[in-house]
């Protein structure tokens, strides 16, 4: 039998294959079980309502509908709209998130800096203790003037301290040499961090940034607290505001003197579209990010 | 010299034109902003509504409204905080649901007088009767404008009929006859089960305990389940866990649960009768007349042939008028304008043409409005039938938006066509047979007990709902909810309760002993 | 660390690192204006709160609003149900996350790799939400996809919406199912910072897969983990209020297995309207996610300073 080789013309070990079987099975089986889940829910999606009553969520639809579609995108330039709103939001406040992250987890792990101590266990406590709910949203509202606003979106989240923290671990692994001799020859501490640092920590931005940026993306709550005007709405929060009023619609009983509304709303495949839709252009994302997840191009790229 | 008669003159004449440039101002003065917060969703034609009825606001009190919504789902976390927050607020929707009375104890709302009322709601004022003013005062005090309704929220049993004929049942018209039809159709029916409940389950025990008992429970305190015997005019009320009508009524619903007539699902369903029955999941729905008639308006126009049969079995028993409470308009103790909203709320509910366009939207074929009949001043029918709008679904005035601008003299009821069998016969009569009572206006103030409610609330949805729907044999479950209650300090809530209830009767001019010889 | 020390400290590094001060200056700033000053209204946890008087003017109540909490005698079951979910959570995920990473890491197929790392990103799309729908759909009694099957079978059908101890699987499971895409990658991103060189010298000395993960791989990624299990462990006490809330909902027969300090809370306040007493219980968290915190660090130092927090 032909012994296979990978590409550096390798004999491949028994052990390698076992590893590999391993591999393969283990993760072709965790990407089924978060396939299927999502492959019920665009199904779903494109099922009528009365459907996914009579017989539940199928692997394929018996009977083809868009009307959850046609009530998401009723009003197709208020979609759009919110979309694009998400995507700038999403664009600026990872970016912004991400400099101050990086820029604040670099120094933290400076052995140097002797305050670094301190200033680890300020960004740490605030994960611990929060004041609550009240006097944020009593902040952010009667004393920042934020509500309603663009900025309020990409404030509320700009600094994640779990970010911080994580960020501080993964500088950690950047050569100290390396930075001595870039202090050596005269570099800023600027320009060392974006010019020797960051290229080496791509990995972590890439991974982290990601983080930040679903975060961004999958945000509402913040909508909800401090928003009312619907042009700031973003696309979560339109969707969420969306589907609140079909069931609002849906429930609203014939009391006395009410229109006997249709029960036609399709509030169950709503649901399911609203995650089509919103997942649809950030998963695009990740093909992008992924070059930064190959196996050691870092370290040993730079010393070579 | 000459330049200080000039200044003088140029002076005089300024101070001439200052107040005839007031008056001129005073004219031309923009119209002033209202702000109201309602509780529910914009719908597609609430602008053009609200801007017909500006139209109007403005050429008449010089205001005009802007309407912000607080989604339903968010009654418990921005609706307080708005409050927090000082938010610019002129008027907001309240109800018992929306924590009314524990938020006006603490200074949310401003307090109506009665001066205020009758000066800036003159018509409003005559026109709502004593006992539903009485329903919205919270320690003597009026905090908000109540909305006035015929509305039947007692519990009517809706069933398939098209299943009763199926299998050639009888007419249902007690529990008995019930049961044998659950029975039939648990045994025969594979894709249906006889009952499905969700967070609607409390009609259960109106029908089982409450009317047939004529007791009244406590719904803004309804994990305390405490209640009163309506029939007494000075009652003294009692927690029904302790009676034996409860055990009676646990015993049936536990026997339905273990038949297998209650879907075991019924804990964690939050599909709401409607949907279900319009599903086809359910056969028999325990709701108020109207939500069954909207089921069976519903089944009908699903055109499978399912039909459903609406039924009334509380006899001639005495019933309660509905809850003013559970929609009422407020102002806020921020408001800069609580006379304008008086004024605003007083035109639009008892104006006619005004009314008429608040809770149907703009008439013509192509509007808003819902409308089928209208109720005459005795109560009856006038058959001067006017069918929905195209866009009658577009637009939310006539929903709990709005509630506050409800007016009974304008109000309308379901014609003969979009009723179904036993819908219009059962308002009627449960309306004739509803009365009010005295203990609806009585507010348990629950400040100094907020710890022990809590705790109260967590044992009631822990112990008392699996309870009460029947999935805990009452043999055993019973006792042990009730300590569980008791641990959580139901006891001394309910001597509190007991003792300002009593207090309260007193101070009516009515006492429970006096007239409990 | 003494208030002199840290005044040495900052002086010095105000002399020689004035960049790295620059450098953290504005998340500090963020943190000061947006975690540090809304931390003083904390205060309300120990207010009677009412509208008029806002927070620091409303009188003071002692303990009051916490008593709530300990008076349903559930303080104790929800407390740890929190910590055994929690702990359940960082074992399971960060054995599973770790075990993907690795394994991306070594398939060498670039197309296959990409494909399969976004699929195990869609479930972080899938919200709380939609998985209580979904879930109802598929494990309700009388209409689940799942029980109309088993009694397609003749089998008996599956009563998990009124037996408690389907759950603490479920959870786990759909934690674990919710999280691998975004754990794996701070693994991957770990895994990419050891050095390629190493590996490779690894390979001439005959080193096989196994024995390169063993000693090279998880040392490598162990200061990762210990970070993530201190960040983990900062939030012990806190659970997650959307999952466990959105599949049990109100629920009664499952709480004793399901419930977490978040939904209890939640449940309890939710006609009270009293802000105070969430804070409270925010504070009882906190206090206790500090202390773990201060114990697991100080063991952690124990054993090896560098991967210390602090």
């Amino acid at each position: 039998m032909r012994m296979k080789r990978n590409q550096n013309g390798v004999a491949v070990s028994a052990d390698r294959k076992a590893f590999n079987f391993l591999a393969y099975f283990f993760i072709i089986f965790v990407t089924i079980l978060c396939l299927l889940p999502f492959w019920l829910v665009v199904i779903g999606s494109f099922t009528a309502e009365s459907e996914i009553f009579s017989r539940g969520y199928s692997l394929w639809p018996h009977e083809f509908s868009l009307e959850a579609y046609e009530l998401a995108f009723k009003y197709p330039d208020r979609v759009f709209r919110a979309y694009g709103i998400t995507v700038s939001i999403t664009a600026l406040g990872t970016f912004l998130s991400l400099l101050i992250t990086s820029l604040c987890g670099y120094a933290l792990q400076r052995e140097d800096f002797k305050s670094r101590g301190f200033f680890t266990m300020f960004v740490f406590f605030t994960m611990l203790f929060s004041g609550g709910l009240v006097p944020w949203y009593l902040l952010i509202t009667n004393y920042l003037h934020l509500k309603d606003t663009y900025w309020v979106m990409i404030l509320t989240q700009l600094c994640n301290v779990y970010f911080v923290i994580l960020m501080k671990n993964f500088m950690k692994t950047v050569p100290k040499a390396l930075i001595e001799a870039a202090k050596i020859d005269g570099a800023g501490e600027f320009y060392t961090f974006f010019r020797i640092v960051l290229p080496l920590v791509k990995p972590a931005l890439a991974s982290i940034g990601m983080f930040v940026a679903l975060n961004y993306w999958n945000e509402w709550r913040t909508g909800m607290l401090f928003l009312q005007d619907d042009t700031l709405f973003p696309l979560q929060y339109y969707l969420y505001r969306l589907l609140n009023s079909v069931e609002f619609l849906k429930n609203a009983t014939a009391e006395m003197g009410a229109a006997l509304t249709s029960i036609d709303f399709p509030s169950e495949s709503l649901k399911l579209a609203m995650t089509v839709i919103a997942t649809g252009p950030i998963i695009l994302l990740y093909p992008f990010l992924q070059k930064y997840f190959v196996k050691g191009i870092t370290i040993g790229a730079v010393k070579g | 010299m000459k330049t200080f008669t000039r200044f003088l003159s140029a002076l005089l004449i300024a101070l001439l034109l200052v107040p005839t440039a007031l008056v001129a101002l005073a004219e031309t003065a923009e119209p002033t902003e209202l702000i109201f917060y309602f509780l529910g969703e914009e719908l597609e034609d609430d602008k053009v509504v609200i801007e017909a009825i500006n139209e109007k606001l403005i050429e008449k009190l010089n205001c005009y409204m802007t309407v912000e919504y607080i989604p339903f789902g968010e009654v418990n976390t921005t609706y307080p905080l708005l409050f927090a927050s000082q938010t610019r607020m002129d008027a907001v929707f309240s109800a018992s649901f929306t924590g009314y009375a524990s938020l006006a104890r603490r200074d949310a709302y401003m307090e109506l007088t009665d001066e205020m009322l009758q000066t800036y709601a003159p018509l409003t004022w005559e026109d709502t009767p004593d006992s539903v003013w009485n329903q919205a005062r919270v320690d003597g005090k009026i905090y908000a404008i109540p909305q006035l309704m015929i509305q039947n929220i007692q519990a009517t049993i809706g069933i398939r009929g098209d299943l009763r004929e199926k299998y050639d049942l009888p007419e249902i018209t007690d529990i008995e006859s019930l049961e044998n039809y659950m029975s039939v159709i648990s045994e025969n029916e594979d894709s249906v089960v006889p009952l499905l409940f969700g967070s609607m389950w409390t009609y259960l025990y109106d029908l089982l305990m409450f009317t047939p008992n004529e007791w009244q429970s406590d719904a803004n305190f309804s994990q305390l389940c405490m209640a009163y015997d309506i029939t007494d005019p000075a009652p003294t009320p009692f927690c029904y866990l302790y009676t034996d009508e409860y055990r009676q009524a646990l015993d049936t619903v536990y026997r339905w649960n273990q038949n297998g007539w209650i879907s075991r699902d019924s804990l964690s369903n939050t599909h709401t009768n409607r949907e279900n029955m319009a599903n086809g999941r359910i056969a028999v729905m325990l709701d108020n007349a109207g939500t069954i008639n909207s089921a069976g308006q519903d089944l009908l126009s699903g055109g499978s042939g399912a039909y459903l049969e609406l039924i009334d079995i509380s006899g001639d028993a005495q019933l309660l008028r509905y809850a003013a409470t559970s929609g009422m308009l407020s102002i806020p103790s921020q408001s800069q304008h609580p006379e304008l909203v008086l004024q605003v709320v007083d035109y639009l509910r008892n104006d006619k043409e005004m009314n008429y366009l608040v809770e149907r939207g703009i008439e013509g074929e192509d509007a808003q409005w819902v409308f089928a009949g209208e109720l005459n001043e005795d109560g009856t029918l006038n058959e001067n039938v006017i069918s929905y709008g195209a866009r009658s679904s577009m637009y939310g005035g006539n929903w709990i938006c709005w509630s506050a601008f409800r007016n009974w003299d304008y109000q309308v009821m379901e014609s003969e066509a979009s009723s179904i069998p036993g819908y219009r016969e059962a308002f009627f009569d449960m309306d004739s047979r509803s009365m009010d009572h005295i203990m609806q206006a009585f507010t348990f103030d629950s400040t100094n007990y907020q710890n022990e409610l809590a705790a109260i609330q967590s044992v009631y949805d822990e112990y008392g709902k699996p309870l009460n729907l029947g999935f805990v044999d009452p043999a055993t479950g019973l006792d042990e909810y009730i300590a569980m209650m008791e641990a959580a300090g139901l006891t001394t809530v309910m001597d509190a309760y007991l003792q300002q209830a009593a207090d309260y009767l007193a101070a009516q001019g009515v006492s429970a002993e006096a007239t409990a010889e | 660390m003494g208030v002199a020390k840290f005044f040495r400290n900052l002086s010095y590094d105000f002399k020689r690192n004035r960049a790295l001060l620059v450098m953290i200056l504005p998340v500090v700033v963020y943190l000061i204006i947006f975690s540090y000053v809304p931390m003083a209204g904390a205060v309300i946890a120990f207010k009677s709160y009412n509208f008029n008087d806002g927070i620091f003017g409303s009188p003071w109540c002692g303990l009051n609003n916490f008593r709530f909490f300990f008076m349903s005698g559930k303080a104790w079951q929800v407390t740890k149900n929190t910590v055994l979910y929690n702990a359940a959570f960082i074992v399971t995920q960060n054995i599973l996350e770790i075990a993907a990473a690795i394994f991306l890491s070594e398939i060498a197929k670039p197309r296959f790799k990409k494909i399969t790392q976004g699929a195990m990103f869609l479930p972080n799309f899938i919200s709380w939400v939609v998985v209580g729908a979904i879930a109802y759909n598929l494990l309700s009694y009388d209409f689940g996809f799942i029980n109309n099957v088993l009694t397609s079978m003749g089998m008996e059908r599956w009563d998990v919406y009124t037996d408690a101890s389907y759950w603490p699987g479920i959870f786990i499971f759909l934690s674990a199912w919710k999280h691998i895409g975004y754990g794996s990658i701070v693994y991957l991103a770990a895994i990419m910072g050891i050095s390629s060189e190493i590996y490779e010298s690894a390979s001439l000395d005959g080193a096989n897969e196994w024995q390169k993960i063993r000693y090279i791989t998880l040392p490598g990624i162990k200061p990762t983990f210990v970070v993530l299990l201190i960040l983990a462990i900062g939030n012990i006490f806190r659970g997650n209020f959307d999952m466990f809330y959105q599949l049990v909902g109100t629920n009664g027969l499952l709480y004793n297995a399901t419930d977490v300090i978040d939904t209890y809370v939640f449940r309890s306040l939710l006609t009270t309207y009293e802000f105070g007493m969430s804070t409270a219980i925010g504070l009882y968290q906190s206090v206790l996610c500090c202390v773990t915190l201060l114990v697991t660090n100080a063991v952690i130092r124990r054993i090896n300073p560098e991967n210390a927090l602090y």
